[in-house]
C-alpha cells in the first residue's frame, strides 16, 4: 500500500493541534511472546471462532480474547491470550494456529487457561508496518512512530500539536 | 491508491436443485466445531482448515500446510494468486479465494495438490465474489478510495452448479454489507452500522427480507447450534432465532 509520511516543518511559532493518532508501543521482547493475561476490555473487534464452549474474539494487532460460552445466557470471560500482530486463528483439536506479526504459530490449548507455543514457522507475512496508521482517511495526523521505544503494537486517537507526520498517497 | 474490500461468501449446497445433491454437503456434519476436528470461522476468515490441512492467505500467496500432526504443521504447497487477497473459505472440497478481482474457485480434494477450477470476475472493481455447489452469496463492500471510484456495496447470489462457469443470478444493494451466515432457508447479512438483515432465500432469484436486527453494528456472525453469534464494533451479541421474526437475544458483552 503505497503510503509515504511527509515530513511537514513549521516556520511559525503557532501551535497547531488537530485530532490525530499517537502509536502504542510494547517492549520488542514481547512481539513473539504467546500468553494468558487477565480478561480485559476489547480494544479493536476483529473476527470470530468458535470451538467446543469457547469464543474467541480477535483484538486486531494484540491477541484473542476467550470466552466460555457453555451458558450463551452467561457467557464469561476467561482470559486473553497476547499475539501481537494478529489478525486471524483457527484451531484443530487442541491447536490453535495464529499469525504472530511475521510468523504463523501453533499455540496448544489443551489447558485453555495455560496457552502455550508449540510450533513457529517464520517469515510467512510480510513483516507488519510500523510507520503509519492503517485505515484511516488521507491526510490523517499522526505522532511519527519511534523505534527506540519499541515496536508499534497499535495506534490510538490523540490530539497532536504540530503534527510532523501525515498520511497520503 | 488504498483500497480496502471487505469480502466475505457463504455457501448453499444442494439446496435449489435437488438434482444438485452432492456427497459435500455431508462434510457439513454438526460435529463440527468439537472434539478433535477443527473450530467454525466466520466469513471474514483469512485461515481456514480442511480435510486435515490449514489454508491460510498471506499477502499474495496461499499457503497449505498439513496439520495431521497438529502441532507440526509441514507446508505441502503454495500457489501465488493476486494482490489484495481478502478472504479464504473451504466447504467441501471446494476452496474460495477472495480478491479484489474477483473470486478464485479450487478443488482441494488432495491438498498437495489442489486444482484450479475458476475465476469469478466482476463488472466492477474492488469486487471480489465467490461460491461453492449450487448458490453462493458473497457480500461485496468497497471503502475508503474504492468508495467515490465506482465502490460495489451489494449482495450477489450467484449460480454455481457449474463450477468451472460461475453465473450471477441477482444483486441486491446494501448499506454497508460484511459478514454472512447461513441455516436452512435463511440468510444472515451483517450491514455495518445497519445492523443485520435476514432474507428468506427459498427463491434464489427473488431474495425476500424477512426480518433482522437494528441498533448495532454487525460485522460478522457465525451461526452454530441454533445460535446466532455476531459481532461488532459494539459486542458480542448472541440470539435465538427460533422465531425468525422476533430474536431473543440470549446475552451481550458489550465493548
Amino acid at each position: 500500500m503505497p503510503i509515504v509520511v511527509f515530513l511537514l516543518f513549521f516556520s511559525g511559532s503557532t501551535n497547531n493541534t488537530v485530532e490525530g493518532f499517537k502509536p502504542v508501543y510494547a517492549p520488542n521482547a514481547e512481539a513473539k511472546l504467546i500468553k494468558a493475561t487477565d480478561p480485559k476490555d476489547v480494544q479493536t473487534q476483529g473476527k470470530i471462532y468458535l470451538k467446543d464452549q469457547y469464543i474467541f474474539i480477535g483484538d486486531v494487532n494484540l491477541g484473542v480474547h476467550v470466552i466460555d460460552n457453555s451458558d450463551p445466557r452467561n457467557p464469561v470471560k476467561l482470559l486473553f491470550i497476547q499475539i501481537y500482530g494478529n489478525h486471524d486463528i483457527a484451531i484443530k483439536g487442541n491447536v490453535m494456529y495464529a499469525d504472530n506479526m511475521e510468523d504463523l504459530v501453533a499455540i496448544d490449548i489443551s489447558d485453555i487457561l495455560n496457552p502455550t507455543e508449540v510450533n513457529r514457522i517464520e517469515d510467512v507475512y510480510n513483516p507488519p508496518n510500523q510507520h503509519y496508521p492503517d485505515n484511516v482517511p488521507y491526510g490523517t495526523a499522526f505522532e511519527c512512530a519511534d523505534p527506540e521505544k519499541g515496536f508499534v503494537s497499535g495506534w490510538i486517537p490523540a490530539l497532536i500539536t504540530d503534527p510532523d507526520c501525515l498520511t497520503t498517497y | 491508491m488504498k483500497r480496502y474490500i471487505y469480502i466475505a461468501f457463504v455457501v448453499l449446497a444442494g439446496f435449489l436443485y435437488s438434482c444438485n445433491k452432492s456427497s459435500d454437503s455431508s462434510e457439513m456434519s454438526p460435529s463440527i466445531g468439537g472434539g478433535d476436528g477443527p473450530g467454525v470461522g466466520g466469513s471474514m476468515a483469512k485461515f481456514t482448515i480442511a480435510n486435515d490441512h490449514l489454508f491460510l492467505i498471506n499477502e499474495t500467496e496461499l499457503l497449505i500446510y498439513n496439520i495431521i500432526n497438529e502441532a507440526s504443521p509441514v507446508e505441502v504447497g503454495n500457489l501465488e494468486v493476486e494482490f489484495g487477497i481478502e478472504t479464504v473459505f473451504s466447504m467441501g472440497s471446494k476452496l474460495f479465494i477472495g480478491s479484489d478481482d474477483g473470486v478464485y474457485i479450487y478443488d482441494i480434494s488432495n491438498p498437495a495438490s489442489i486444482l484450479y477450477l475458476s475465476h469469478y470476475e466482476h463488472i466492477r472493481s474492488c469486487d471480489p465474489v465467490v461460491a461453492n455447489d449450487s448458490i453462493a452469496f458473497s457480500t461485496l463492500n468497497s471503502m475508503s478510495s474504492c468508495r467515490w471510484q465506482m465502490g460495489a456495496n451489494q449482495l450477489d447470489v450467484i449460480d454455481i452448479r457449474n463450477i468451472v462457469d460461475p453465473q450471477l443470478i441477482s444483486s441486491y444493494n446494501m448499506e454497508d454489507p460484511k459478514g454472512l451466515g447461513l441455516d436452512g432457508i435463511y440468510l444472515f447479512v451483517c450491514n455495518g452500522a445497519s445492523g443485520m438483515d435476514i432474507y428468506d432465500i427459498s427463491n434464489p432469484y427473488n431474495l425476500n427480507r424477512v426480518s433482522g436486527i437494528t441498533g448495532i453494528d454487525a460485522y460478522d456472525v457465525i451461526i452454530h447450534n441454533n445460535i446466532l453469534v455476531l459481532i461488532g464494533k459494539d459486542g458480542l451479541f448472541q440470539y435465538n432465532y427460533d422465531n425468525i421474526n422476533n430474536l431473543e437475544l440470549l446475552s451481550n458483552i458489550l465493548f
